[in-house]
């Protein structure tokens, strides 16, 4: 009986052992389960909106210059401030200036004399070059001379012991000559055809002239400009600096809004004059709004805004949705009911998809990815990947 | 070949471990079993103890038929009845529930033989002597025949607690979903790389049956000595 009841009591606690475990491995098996978030594709217009701030600017604009070297004393007019014709701008120092010119006086007098000085040395130095120059072509003259008649005896002399060398082997066809007499002649001949030689080279290099003239000159001019100031009759425009990407969503023509920094002034409908790329920065544009006056100050800081809508589309996500895989495929991730021991259960399960447009926010999809009852992970507080047990939060 | 050692080469826990932490899905499947096998114990004891008890007592027309039937129908092994019994229990719209898995069990002749046996041994002399004493019939069955019985109502309770236990072929039957599948299905779904998990899960399998057995060993053991001596 005893024995029995010790039994009972084992088997209570084996039973209450396999409980708690039961509540141990489900809280387990629970911690390993990600908890995410899902929606469903939705039927949406992808809409891009592009905001740039940029600043009013006038469309011409005129420079007040100051010659090198002059001081201002003082300046009248502040940044912004509107001006008419004959108003002050700003005082230069006369007495400095009186003395430049004094100085730049007696500096024009110092090179007139100096001009003068050069002028005289240009006539002689002119004279003696002329002389120089005469003498060197009596000399080139001369020995041009010399060297013709060195060439004319040479030739000569050669051609003499050419027809006697010549004479003598004719003569030795028909007797017998002595052999020395031959060789005499032949040495005599090739003596005289090297003097020929060299006689026509001396000739030929004093034919040979180069002549080189290099001639550099720079030209540089300062000037400084003291007051830019804007020409109010032109009209002004609005630019600002847009990216590549946004580029692609505006154009000439199209509609924006302008808002001034301060929230006070709203233009709407301003449309585009002119959207064109900055060649100093890569892959930035610039868009240009004219402007119409009195619209905005110059100078004021002010936000463009456009909304670029595109046609709807069946099957829409959030971009949080969209997933890379390892190579370069586009996919989702959707929950997917199962069966198993622990009852009906869900899964992730990657789905490949390709994306038609998108923005900040929502990727629209080709039709036939996805169905509309489908429900797509968008947020997950752990790793998910195809196959992963997920719970659906909430 | 494989070979085997009498003793373990490196013990270790880890099994079992991995089967109480990491298996929900096993503990889904023991209180299955649980839930199955009791349920199935309770009805035999219900339904089964009463037949027992009017085929052993009480003498009517075509006592013999019925009794040839209880007879033939436990010597039927379930690939024969299995068919007919997934007809009935889908017209009745019970597959793929435990109930499938219950009421079949629970009207089976097993217990209804062995219990007859034991209660075809109570003296006839102490039952007549209650009905002298004014018992009915009812309070004879209640106290007379079940107490006298008991060896034998345990017996049965325990060998079909352990038949239920360790039931494969009608819950791999019925039951579709996975969720109400029992411990001894747990297994099969084991590969050979999970060998440790699965000896892990054997062991937790056995206990319930042996604590089971070992609290039942002694009404066994009088149930077979009662026999014998009233022979």
């Amino acid at each position: 009986m005893g024995n029995r009841k010790n039994l009972i009591r084992v088997m209570a606690l084996f039973f209450a052992f396999i409980f708690s475990f039961t509540m141990l491995s489900r809280a387990s098996y629970q911690y390993g389960t990600a908890v995410v978030t899902v929606s469903r594709p939705e039927n949406r217009v992808i809409s891009h909106q592009v905001v740039a701030t940029g600043k009013v600017t006038q469309n011409q604009e005129l420079a007040v210059v100051t010659e090198p070297d002059q001081r201002v004393t003082a300046i009248y007019v502040k940044e912004g401030q509107q001006v008419k014709k004959g108003d002050l701008l700003f005082e230069i120092d006369g007495k400095l200036l009186e003395e430049k010119i004094l100085m730049q006086q007696q500096e024009m007098e110092k090179q007139k004399l100096q001009v003068q000085d050069a002028k005289s040395q240009k006539s002689i130095s002119a004279m003696q070059k002329a002389n120089e120059q005469a003498q060197a072509q009596e000399n080139y003259a001369l020995n041009t001379k010399d060297a013709s008649v060195r060439l004319a005896r040479a030739k000569r002399d050669l051609q003499e012991a050419k027809q006697t060398l010549k004479d003598f082997r004719q003569n030795s066809k028909d007797q017998v000559q002595d052999s020395g007499v031959e060789e005499m002649l032949e040495s005599a001949f090739q003596t005289k055809q090297a003097a020929y030689i060299q006689a026509r080279q001396e000739l030929t290099e004093l034919q040979w002239q180069i002549e080189k003239a290099v001639d550099d000159a720079k030209k540089q001019a300062v000037d400084t400009t003291a007051i830019l100031m804007a020409d109010l009759a032109k009209g002004y425009s609005f630019e600002a600096e847009i990216t590549k990407e946004q580029e692609k969503y505006i154009g000439t023509g199209d509609l924006v809004t302008l808002t001034s920094g301060n929230k006070k002034i709203k233009l709407e409908e301003q449309p585009v004059s002119s959207v064109r790329s900055e060649e100093e920065k890569e892959d930035t544009y610039r868009v240009t709004v004219e402007l119409l006056p009195d619209s905005f100050e110059i100078g004021m800081a002010v936000t463009m805004e456009f909304v670029r809508k595109s046609p709807s589309y069946a099957c829409c996500v959030p971009l949080s949705a969209l997933h890379l895989d390892e190579r370069n495929q586009t996919y989702v991730l959707t929950a997917e009911e199962y069966e198993s021991v622990m009852g009906t259960e869900l899964r992730a399960r990657k789905v490949k998809v390709n994306v038609v447009e998108q923005n900040e926010s929502y990727a629209a999809l080709a039709e036939g990815s996805l169905t509309s009852r489908q429900q797509i992970i968008i947020h997950s507080d752990k790793l998910v990947g195809e196959g992963s047990r997920i719970r659906i939060e909430g | 070949m494989a070979e085997w050692s009498l003793l373990p080469q490196a013990p270790a826990l880890n099994a079992l471990v991995e089967l109480l932490m990491d298996s929900p899905q096993f503990f889904v499947m023991f209180w299955n079993s649980v839930k199955i096998s009791l349920c199935i114990l309770a009805g035999q004891i219900f339904f089964g103890i009463p037949a027992a008890w009017g085929l052993a007592r009480f003498e009517f027309p075509g006592k013999r038929v019925l009794s040839m039937i209880y007879l033939v129908l436990m010597l039927m092994p379930f690939q024969v009845l299995m068919l007919p019994e997934y007809i009935v229990l889908n017209n009745m719209g019970l597959l793929d529930t435990h109930w499938a898995v219950i009421l079949p069990a629970v009207f089976s002749t097993f217990p209804v033989f062995i219990m007859h046996r034991f209660f075809h041994s109570v003296p006839e002399a102490v039952v007549e002597a209650a009905r002298i004493d004014g018992a009915g019939e009812i309070q004879v069955f209640f106290y007379i025949g079940i107490p006298l019985g008991m060896p034998g109502i345990i017996s049965s309770g325990l060998l079909g607690f352990l038949e239920s236990w360790n039931m494969i072929e009608q819950p791999q039957t019925f039951l579709k979903t996975k969720s109400l599948w029992p411990l001894s299905l747990f297994l099969p779904e084991i590969g050979l790389k999970e060998a440790g998990l699965g000896f892990a899960a054997a062991l937790m399998m056995l206990l319930p049956a042996l604590l089971l057995f070992l609290c039942g060993q002694e009404y066994l053991e009088q149930g077979i000595a009662a026999a014998a001596v009233k022979e």
